[in-house]
């Protein structure tokens, strides 16, 4: 679909401007009609002019005076609303401005000269003066205000302030205007010889002028443009002074009838002249002379500021890379088209082994044997990496080390790449023409390669990070994953009930614990792998096979232990152990099997005789004899029959190793008693009154991983 | 932590000051590698001032252990606190190394190889 154009957008922006035309022009229409009566008189060869009332000698003063403030300001203002900042599209605004005035007056005068002797020639003619007066005001103003956005450009204080007293000076003389011809021989008739006009031209004509000459100083716009654009300024600045010259011609001193006979003050011209034309005249000379002399070496600066400009782009190409070897194809590039190399190449230091690579990519315009050559004679690559400053042979011939060196190079650049922490490379930039690196192009050259050391450093850092950050999301996974080893739901039935709780403090931790049913057998088992973090987690997880994969098999406790440890010896690293409590409950017979490898204590309360019993018979822990004496060492599970009531509480040493903040244990002690106090509610509220308790003894969280697991015979 | 080192003619002592855990068990392992790699087996652990074992620092004994006494030497733990006692105990290392309780059952210990 599409878009409907702003038509109301484009209706406010001409209403604005016709809004400030309409507002200039009704202070035109007060001038158009006094210029009628005093061409009327004048045709008639009055002496004298005879004004109605509305138009008393004050009342004319202040309407010249709205006249020239207010287009004064409406002119101010559409020029200000010009926000395209280009020299070349302000002067053609204003040679337009210029002409359309220039071909007006021209018309008028045509127009006039047909009605001579006609009765309309005196209407004719007043609108002839008026329109001449206007376009003149017009075009000296619009030369004003862009000239002011000329001399503005890169602003500072002192200019601003000579602006406003420039401005100052204008207006002043404008209230000449009011200097009425009767004050006027008042003045001069009572103290004599006091010449009000005189004082007039010799106090504010040099000052404007000495004004408008330090601002004419500000040209340095001229300075951005290019050969053609200053060609083109030059031109347009010709015409304007063309143009300068036919107001001046045309200036309607007719048209500004203060004075019954303005003739009779001439100097008046020279005021009214010098405020209207002094300064733009005064600039636009300047503006023309400043293009001209420096239209020579504009071919110079264009080139240093192309060069900058490159420059510019380069650094930010190499800053916006993250890719080593890519940064370092651009600078090599990069290099070459700053400096006036004729070829170049860049030797990369090898980490590892201290040796160098010259890839393909980093090759332009020589030879690895001519290299080589060069390197046999003197290896500036360790000397430049040593110093960490480049090296500048300006002649090959006069060097000692090369001056029998079989090759076309005279001059040699070498600089170093370095990050912050180690160096990269080299980087040579060779030339036929001995003495060819100017200082500037070293400098330039220099900021160059420090930078691109900076990219890649920025580049290995950012690789690092995202690193870093895989590594993150690899944990998030083995944590996801490692909750579901541990199992999610305990098989309970209407004569068990199971319930567990568990924390891991890092990421994953090594807590273990799992149930399964078979044959009408629970086997139970928890275990707590010995350090922390991602090995134990994953050491966790190998034992979650092995019990899965033993489990299946038809073991007994004792069996199961020995072979556990076998296993478990095979694949832990010698410094790591597990401990582990291992049960089978028999549903059947009615009967507990447990054993206990190194692991905490297991807690249980028989409900017919209302008393604790702590199991703590029991083996080393898993993997810590790794030979054959194990099995000697084991001998029978401890047994016991259960009955309706009964509860075995299982936990890791995460829950009796709580400290608080005198470093005391929560203890296996006051563990007995909690569980002694819940003995008759069920195994929920025993595992979640036991963590609270201990998180209450702690002072608030705790700091190991830690598992229990509750099982209560209904 | 900081450990403590004595040469005595039949073996040495270590004395860990302070926590043995996760992140000084690496110093504890140093330690007894240098008093491998320097021939002596007989290792007395002086536990006067440990406060306290983690499972890793623990972790660090159990690997030495076959390896001390497949050369003839053997740990001794002498001086432990209640609480680093109980954990020996649990983890059933009360069989595997010898546990004394001053620096006189130590040298009768050795004196007796």
């Amino acid at each position: 679909m599409a878009r409907k154009p702003p038509y109301f957008a484009h209706l406010r922006l001409i209403s604005k401007y016709s809004l400030l035309v309409l507002l200039g022009i009704s202070t035109w229409i007060p001038i158009l009609v006094i210029n009628y009566y005093y061409w009327l008189f004048k045709d008639l060869n009055y002496s004298v002019v005879i004004f109605p009332w509305y138009l008393s000698p004050l009342l004319r003063s202040v309407y010249f005076a709205i006249f020239f403030v207010g287009n004064y300001f409406i002119v101010g203002q559409v020029v200000r609303r010009i926000e395209k900042w280009d020299v070349i599209d302000l002067l053609w605004k204003l040679l337009v401005i210029g002409i359309s005035g220039i071909s007006l007056i021209f018309l008028f005068n045509i127009i006039e000269e047909y009605y001579e002797g006609n009765p309309l020639h005196a209407p004719i003619q007043a609108l002839s003066a008026s329109v001449n007066l206007y376009a003149v005001l017009v075009f000296a103003l619009s030369t004003l205000f862009i000239y002011r956005k000329l001399i503005l450009y890169q602003k500072n204080k002192r200019k601003v302030i000579s602006w406003y007293v420039l401005q100052a000076v204008l207006l002043l003389g404008l209230a000449r205007l009011f200097i009425l011809p009767e004050t006027e021989m008042a003045i001069n008739g009572t103290s004599g010889n006091v010449d009000f006009a005189n004082i007039y031209i010799s106090v504010l004509l040099p000052l404007f002028f000495g004004i408008s000459l330090f601002l004419s100083a500000n040209v340095n716009w001229s300075a951005y443009l290019n050969f053609n654009q200053k060609l083109k300024s030059l031109f347009l600045i010709l015409i304007i002074v063309l143009l300068f010259v036919a107001f001046l011609v045309k200036f309607p001193f007719d048209a500004l009838p203060n004075a019954e006979d303005i003739f009779t003050l001439m100097r008046e011209r020279y005021v009214i002249l010098g405020l209207f034309f002094l300064f733009p005249v005064i600039y636009t000379l300047f503006s023309g002379l400043v293009l001209i002399f420096n239209l020579p070496t504009s071919s110079v600066f264009e080139q240093r500021s192309s060069e900058l400009a490159t420059i510019q782009r380069i650094n930010q190409s190499i800053q916006a890379n993250l890719d080593s070897e890519e940064i370092l194809r651009t600078l090599l590039d990069a290099s070459l088209l700053t400096s006036n190399a004729t070829g170049g190449w860049i030797e990369v230091i090898d980490e590892q082994d201290g040796g160098r690579a010259i890839g393909i990519p980093y090759l332009k315009n020589i030879t690895e044997e001519e290299i080589t050559r060069l390197r046999d004679r003197d290896d500036l690559t360790q000397e430049v990496i040593a110093r960490g400053k480049h090296i500048h042979i300006r002649n090959l011939r006069k060097q000692k080390n090369f001056r029998y060196a079989k090759t076309r190079i005279r001059s040699l650049l070498a600089l170093p790449i370095m990050t912050s922490k180690k160096p990269i490379g080299v980087i040579y930039l060779i030339n036929e023409l001995s003495g060819s690196f100017e200082e500037e192009t070293i400098i330039s050259l220099v900021s160059m390669t420090e930078q691109s050391g900076i990219s890649i450093e920025n580049a290995e850092l950012v690789a690092q990070s995202i690193d870093l950050e895989i590594y993150r999301e690899q944990l998030r996974v083995a944590k996801t994953f490692q909750k579901q080893i541990l199992p999610q739901e305990l098989p309970g039935t209407e004569r068990i009930e199971f319930f567990t709780l568990s924390q891991e403090v890092d990421e994953i931790g090594g807590d273990f614990y799992d149930v399964v049913l078979q044959d009408n057998t629970y086997k139970i088992a928890i275990g707590d792998v010995s350090g922390k973090g991602t090995t134990a987690a994953f050491y966790m997880a190998e034992t979650k096979g092995i019990f899965q994969a033993l489990t299946q098999l038809d073991m007994g406790v004792r069996d199961f232990v020995i072979t556990a440890n076998r296993a478990l010896s095979s694949c832990l690293d010698a410094k790591s152990f597990m401990t582990l409590t291992y049960v089978h409950v028999d549903m059947d017979r009615q009967e507990i099997e447990l054993m206990r490898a190194g692991h905490c204590q297991t807690l249980y309360y028989c409900n017919s005789t209302d008393t604790l019993k702590v199991m703590e018979e029991g083996v080393p822990g898993l993997a810590i004899v790794r030979s054959n004496r194990f099995e000697k060492m084991v001998g029978e599970p401890e047994r016991m029959r259960f009955s309706s009531g009964d509860l075995m509480v299982l936990f890791t040493d995460g829950i009796i190793e709580a400290k608080n903040i005198k470093r005391e244990e929560f203890s296996f002690e006051r563990l007995q008693e909690i569980v002694y106090r819940l003995r008759k509610t069920d195994s929920r509220l025993i595992a979640e009154t036991l963590v609270n308790q201990v998180k209450a003894f702690t002072g608030g969280r705790i700091e190991d991983d830690y598992s229990i697991l509750v099982v209560k015979f209904l | 932590m900081q450990i403590r080192e004595t040469r005595h003619d039949t073996y040495s002592t270590l004395a860990p000051v302070g926590d043995l855990d996760a992140n000084s068990s690496m110093q504890m392992d140093d330690a007894i590698q240098q008093q491998i790699d320097s021939e002596t087996y007989n290792l007395h652990i002086d536990c006067a001032e440990l406060e306290y074992i983690s499972s890793a620092g623990l972790g660090v004994f159990i690997s030495f252990m076959e390896e001390l006494e497949n050369a003839g030497g053997k740990f001794v733990f002498s001086n432990m606190a209640d609480n680093i006692l109980q954990v020996f105990k649990l983890l059933g290392l009360e069989s595997l190394v010898t546990v004394v309780n001053d620096r006189a059952e130590v040298e009768k210990e050795y004196l007796h190889e």
